[in-house]
């Protein structure tokens, strides 16, 4: 069920996702070395079975992918937000914080940025733009 | 056997008691350095160049061992570096944070870089403004000392002939980044200025230390050496001379004092047997950093000294201050959106700043007195800490992280806390450390002051975001807590009062005149300047001040 939230939050559209980066795993790890989350990860977990119980009377991994979405788009998007599901919302928003820091902290997403982490110079590196470029000639229009 | 007499044990090995150590043993002085911790390998203990998926716990470190960190520093990348084991406590009403590093070359292992000197304004404040008192000597007599620091360290920056922040001998500085640029036009027309910061990061190679290679890793340790720390600069050159003896894990408990109650060595408990050890010198430096040596020195009590060890005072441990660190603000730059990615982070934050632009012409022109200064950050950082302020998921989301990769910008302040009798560090009465020793209690709060210093670089920042083009995401909802900046000063200030000043304008204690201070805690308050740069160029002066004491045969030479 981890597994298939951080493939919602994170999908692979063309580039690869959170389960490529093996998302899951990195969560399941820092919430077992974590005594102080592992409560609201159960009960956020728990509460997203019993709302896809309730609305489709199925448990949330067995329900399509559509069907999955649309369960999380009113904890995900402000402008879709449900009164009565703010403790969906807080656990949606812990959840992605985790596979937000577990994608961006691995291989993959370090790819998908195009992360400069690490590289090395020998003369430290400038803007790439003429100081009369239209790049920067922009920003001086923007606000006279 | 006859004991051993060194001419001089030097407590601490930080840029403070680093600089003491390589002065005094290339003045021909036999010198015992103790210091708290270990020495580090950097092979060992430094794991830098290490991607975060070839960590633990991505270089979060586990969370439990997290959640007693004490602060940004402290990671899964340095922490054999930094003292988990010594406590402190605080009085009701203070929150307090303490990030020490034992390790041999302290918090130069690590630092900010940051090199901005002290100007004629910051040390005659109190005659422009009339707070406080000026400090004991003038600008001219201190800046051949950090001439001769920027010299041996080696300082990246440019002449900038502002008022505030004297120039000095440079390297050639750092180059500017897009958004460098599209800040600095900001800046321009909001009238605050936008300069290369002064940056001890070698932008060549500089007195046989190799030029930077923008790795980006600098507080995770340098691996060559490319900017100052005691370890790679100052030890070296200390142990060629043969006059040092270097002791580690030596954790400081008190000065020692003969039947005239001067300094005549240093108690320590060695950590590993956990035995007290005396050493016997003929002058003693504290230098273990502010609050440390101000605890030494209160622990220094004897028949001489019922209330510490040169404090008849009463000062010593008084007048703390500290920078007010917080991000005031923070957004995104639209022209950097969609950007292809960029190495923004190859100095942290220290490529630029926006140096005090506050009361410069007149003391008392905006509703607080002194000033502060601010550090921009932004661009490609190692982790994209904006996407949790996104909305949605999916798709989208992974887009616009992508898409808004290059384009974050924040706006650090960096202001000084007023000098109070409220702010003081003393020692707790009943909690000792696991070594028997008396642990230091803070007492401290923000001034007011210094608050509206935090609501002025709100406004003032933002101003410059929006005129770059830039939008406001947020404001600092409070300033960290205080300790965090790691620059306390303060406990032990200078002055030529003996009744109202622990050490003499030498940093030269008046009451013990063969013990000294050699770092921040001689300062009289923290200015808007980070502090390294000024403990290095004040403990060049207060060690051949010893040195020169030595030659009139004040202390006697072995």
């Amino acid at each position: 069920m981890v597994e298939r939230l951080t493939e919602i939050i994170i999908p692979n559209d063309g580039t690869p996702g959170a389960k490529e980066a093996g998302v899951a795993e990195f969560i399941d790890f820092m919430v077992a070395s974590d005594p102080d989350v592992q409560y609201g990860f159960r009960t956020g977990l728990t509460w997203l079975n019993v709302q896809s119980e309730r609305r489709n009377g199925k448990r949330f991994v067995e329900l399509t992918p559509e069907q999955q979405t649309s369960l999380l788009e009113p904890l995900g998007f402000k402008e879709k937000a449900r009164l009565g599901e703010e403790e969906g919302v807080r656990f949606f928003r812990t959840m992605r914080e985790y596979t937000v820091t577990g994608f961006y902290t691995s291989e993959i997403g370090y790819k998908e940025l195009d992360n400069p982490a690490l590289r090395f110079y020998s003369e430290s590196p400038k803007c790439t733009h003429h100081k009369d470029d239209p790049e920067h000639a922009r920003v001086a229009q923007t606000r006279a | 056997m006859a004991k051993q007499i060194y001419d001089v044990i030097v407590i601490g090995t930080g840029a403070g008691g680093g600089m003491a150590i390589k002065t005094l043993c290339e003045a021909g002085l036999k010198v015992c350095a103790l210091n708290a911790g270990r020495r580090l390998d950097p092979e060992k203990d430094f794991r830098y160049h290490r991607m975060p998926w070839d960590m633990k716990y991505r270089g979060l470190d586990d969370p439990k061992l997290r959640a007693e960190s004490f602060g940004y520093m402290d990671n899964e990348y340095t922490k054999a570096a930094w003292d988990h084991e010594i406590p402190f406590t605080v009085a009701p009403g203070t929150k307090w944070m303490w990030p020490r590093c034992n390790a041999v070359g302290g918090k130069t292992n690590f630092w900010g870089r940051s090199s901005a000197r002290f100007g004629e304004i910051d040390l005659r404040a109190a005659s422009l403004d009339g707070y406080d008192v000026d400090w004991p000597l003038t600008y001219e007599e201190i800046s051949p000392f950090y001439t001769r620091v920027e010299n041996m360290i080696g300082v990246a920056s440019t002449v900038q002939n502002r008022p505030s922040n004297p120039d000095g001998s440079y390297l050639p500085p750092f180059n500017f980044r897009c958004l460098d640029f599209i800040l600095e036009a900001g800046c321009k027309k909001v009238g605050v200025p936008y300069l290369p910061d002064r940056c001890a990061q070698l932008t060549e190679p500089h007195e046989g230390h190799p030029a930077c290679h923008y790795c980006g890793e600098c507080t995770t340790g340098c691996d060559v050496g490319a900017f100052f720390s005691t370890p790679y600069f100052l030890l070296p050159k200390a142990e060629a001379t043969k006059n040092l003896e270097l002791r580690t894990n030596a954790l400081a408990k008190n000065v020692l004092v003969d039947e005239n109650g001067h300094a005549a060595g240093v108690a320590y408990i060695d950590r590993k047997t956990k035995q007290e050890v005396e050493v016997y010198g003929r002058a003693v430096v504290v230098a273990a950093s502010c609050i440390e040596s101000a605890r030494v020195l209160l622990n220094s009590k004897s028949r001489h000294w019922p209330d510490g060890i040169a404090n008849s005072s009463g000062q010593v441990g008084r007048n703390l201050c500290d920078h007010l660190y917080g991000e005031s603000v923070h957004g995104y730059l639209p022209q950097l959106v969609g950007q292809a990615s960029f190495p923004d982070h190859v100095a942290d934050s220290t490529i630029a700043w926006m140096p005090r632009w506050q009361n410069l012409k007149d003391p008392h022109e905006e509703e607080f007195i002194r000033g502060y200064s601010v550090y921009p950050d932004g661009g490609c950082t190692e982790f994209p800490w904006f996407a949790n302020d996104l909305d949605g998921f999916g798709s989208s989301f992974k887009r616009e992280i992508k898409r808004r990769y290059p384009s974050p910008v924040s706006f650090g302040i960096q202001a000084p806390s007023l000098r109070s009798d409220t702010n003081y560090m003393d020692l707790d009465p009943e909690l000792k450390d696991p070594f028997g020793i008396p642990v230091a209690r803070m007492h401290f709060e923000w001034d007011e002051n210094v608050l509206k210093m935090w609501e002025h670089s709100k406004q003032v920042c933002a101003d410059v975001l929006r005129a770059a083009g830039g939008e406001v995401e947020g404001y600092g909802d409070a300033p960290e807590i205080p300790g965090w900046s790691l620059h306390e000063t303060g406990t032990c200030r200078m002055g030529n009062d003996p009744k109202k000043f622990v050490t003499n304008r030498f940093g030269q204690t008046h009451d013990v005149p063969n013990l000294y201070v050699c770092d921040a805690s001689v300062f009289l308050n923290c200015t808007d300047k980070t502090t390294t740069i000024s403990i290095l160029a004040f403990s060049l002066r207060t060690s051949e001040h010893l040195i020169e004491n030595f030659r009139h045969g004040e202390h006697k030479v072995s």
